[in-house]
């Protein structure tokens, strides 16, 4: 009944948000939307771009890859024609992306549901907004954890359990989440964002089954019982709880390192206009709505408050609260970044070998 | 009683029979011209240039020049990048476990392809071309693939632990994939047909009546492979270590996928440099290195070839 009535204020305010409807228009314009591929592509398309063409005509082409990838191609192809009009990375790429001059500004008047963003999450120098938030933590085989007597974790610490050893997953440095994982735990043994030595040391002492370079082997390890636990984004993690495995996910009581998916217009596009149309598409409650029950990331339209909170069921699976958010760190990603081949240097020589 | 049976290479009268028979067919078409020959070759000549040397050239020019951002190489020449790579005993380590690895994989590889290559050599079967295509078939297999179907195998609750727990023959599984180890069997399981098909080829040149000749002065089987085979299959031997050698250190996706990032070799530290770091210096030049460390033994090993002859 609640969820029922919940879609129904969300299609109002689609409606309302919408304006004036607009009948079915041509376009010879495909935009180009680089993407993470898998189910998180599949998942915008359905919620965002099939919608999207029917209203505008406008089409839309997904090239998916890792964020590495997609920023390396934008940056060779500066001074021409660039390979996306759109980009949905995350923070640090978006990061790295504005300081080499590779963005645009986002108009908010082509962009109207900018202004019904969560506090927070819109770009200060009108760059691409934040558009799902992710939280990072631990995801772990409840089972397996009773039957070895080691108590649900609580906290980060809770990897270097011995009991645990050569039975955990972390993010590889190069992986997407490797940062993130890299500066929360430098965070919890007190090191400064300025020098990662301290975290990359503790992550040393960890003796790990593998660094995993694709969520996907993670995915693959946790049903067999090969692994008992793993660093994994929420998403993910409960991806898998609700196929039915017996495991949790939990948010350590230290916190996680935020570093949310972002939505941006890339410089130099042919299609300005129609990138940002559907960068607004994108941000609309209904195209949120679907996409947070699709992957289960956090939708930054504020006017989905009253529905997520009418579903504890599905909103406790993501952050989404002013709360939560204030809990989620935002670190300097544009000084990682620059220290970037120090990190991995210390990585490769501490860790890798 | 031994007996040191010295033999010319070329001694059977079979290969003899063939080179006749080859030089008349060389002599009556005739030798075409220089000019006919470059022509001949010059649009193969063109496009590998193209698609070939001009980006070794360019990523060797990446190698030169300073890191001064993401994806990209800075301007001015510098020899920073090679000071600061063989300045560091760490990538003296990395370039050291490479060539390791290499070494490894051959041996290991000489040793298992030399009874399968004599048996498919000598073989009169009528399923030897059936035999020499199953030696292949895992070269038929996507790389991918193929380490992908490692996993059940030698994972922690894989076919292999499963069955060493169960006989008793250790009390912990074996530590067998995601490491150095894992690497060794995943190269050794794709790279042993080459090091096969080569000895293989060598041994079919040595006459049959070379063995049987030892066998009646009374040479055992392990003083035949001794006296007669080895040494006489030596050129396909080196053929196939050479073979071996290159493709085991420029491995890439079978260091990555079954070493589990936590084997730092030349080619996954080039990839994690360029494509992660996006360190393009950097990366260019581990990969000149590479190319020159492999250039060296390749020419190395093609002389030592030569002079065999």
């Amino acid at each position: 009944m609640r969820r029922v009535f919940g879609a129904a204020i969300a299609a109002l305010l689609t409606l309302g948000a919408l304006g004036p409807a607009s009948a079915q228009q041509q376009s010879d314009v495909t935009l180009r939307v680089a993407s993470a591929g898998g189910p998180f592509t599949e998942a915008v398309r359905r919620n965002v771009a099939d919608r999207f063409t029917r209203k505008t005509g406008i089409k839309v082409q997904f090239i998916d890859g890792n964020n590495p990838d997609h920023l390396a191609k934008i940056i060779a192809s500066k001074g021409r024609t660039p390979p996306y009009d759109v980009a949905i990375t995350d923070k640090a790429t978006q990061d790295s992306a504005i300081a080499n001059g590779l963005l645009l500004k986002l108009d908010p008047e082509l962009v109207p549901h900018l202004s019904e963003l969560v506090d927070g999450v819109r770009h200060k120098e009108g760059y691409g907004p934040q558009f799902l938030l992710v939280d990072r933590g631990i995801v772990y085989n409840a089972e397996k954890f009773k039957e070895a007597g080691i108590p649900e974790p609580t906290s980060w610490l809770d990897l270097w359990n011995p009991k645990l050893a050569g039975k955990i997953s972390i993010p590889d440095i190069a992986q997407a989440n490797g940062p993130g994982f890299l500066i929360q735990i430098n965070r919890v043994v007190g090191g400064n964002e300025t020098d990662l030595e301290k975290g990359i040391r503790k992550i040393a002492e960890l003796k790990v089954h593998s660094y995993y370079s694709s969520t996907v082997q993670v995915e693959a390890l946790l049903p067999t019982g090969e692994l008992w636990a793993a660093n994994m984004p929420n998403g993910r993690a409960w991806a898998l709880i609700d196929k039915g495995l017996p495991l949790k996910f939990v948010v350590p009581k230290e916190g996680s390192v935020g570093n949310p998916t972002t939505i941006d217009v890339v410089g130099g596009t042919k299609y300005p206009r129609e990138a940002q149309l559907f960068v607004d598409a994108a941000l609309s409650p209904l195209a949120q709505l679907g996409l947070s029950y699709d992957v289960p990331y956090g939708p930054t339209n504020k006017l989905l408050e009253p529905i997520l909170a009418a579903d504890p069921d599905h909103s406790r699976k993501f952050p989404w609260t002013q709360d939560q958010l204030a809990k989620i760190h935002a670190p300097d990603w544009a000084s990682y970044v620059a220290r970037q081949n120090e990190t991995l240097d210390l990585w490769n020589r501490l860790i890798r070998r | 009683m031994s007996m040191t049976i010295r033999v010319e290479p070329s001694g059977s009268p079979a290969a003899t029979g063939e080179r006749r028979a080859g030089r008349a067919s060389g002599a009556s078409s005739g030798n075409p011209s220089g000019l006919a020959t470059a022509l001949a070759l010059a649009p193969a000549l063109i496009v590998l240039a193209y698609v070939f040397a001009l980006p070794i050239v360019i990523m060797g020019s990446y190698s030169l020049r300073p890191f001064s951002g993401l994806a990209q190489a800075g301007p001015g020449w510098t020899l920073a990048n090679y000071g600061k790579f063989f300045g560091d005993l760490f990538y003296w380590g990395i370039v050291a476990d490479t060539l390791l690895l290499g070494a490894i994989v051959v041996a290991i590889s000489a040793v298992i392809a030399y009874p399968p290559a004599y048996f498919l050599a000598r073989t009169t079967s009528r399923w030897r071309s059936l035999l020499v295509f199953i030696v292949i078939s895992p070269l038929l297999i996507s790389v991918i693939i193929r380490n992908l179907g490692w996993i059940p195998l030698l994972g922690r609750n894989g076919l292999v632990n499963t069955v060493i727990l169960g006989l008793g023959l250790s009390s912990e599984p074996l530590a067998l994939l995601n490491n150095f180890t894992g690497v060794v069997i995943g190269l050794v399981h794709a790279l042993v047909p080459f090091m096969i098909l080569s000895l293989m080829i060598a041994i079919r040149r040595i006459g049959v009546d070379l063995e049987e000749a030892a066998t009646g002065l009374g040479a055992g089987p392990f003083e035949r492979f001794r006296l007669i085979v080895l040494p006489l299959s030596k050129s396909g031997l080196l053929a196939g270590c050479l073979i071996v050698f290159t493709l085991s250190i420029s491995a890439f996706t079978t260091v990555a996928m079954m070493g589990g990032k936590r084997v730092l070799l030349m080619a996954t530290y080039a990839e994690q440099q360029v494509r992660s770091g996006l360190n393009y210096p950097v990366g260019a030049t581990i990969a000149m290195v590479l190319l020159a460390l492999t250039a060296l033994f390749s020419l190395s090993a093609l002389r030592l070839l030569r002079e065999r002859r």
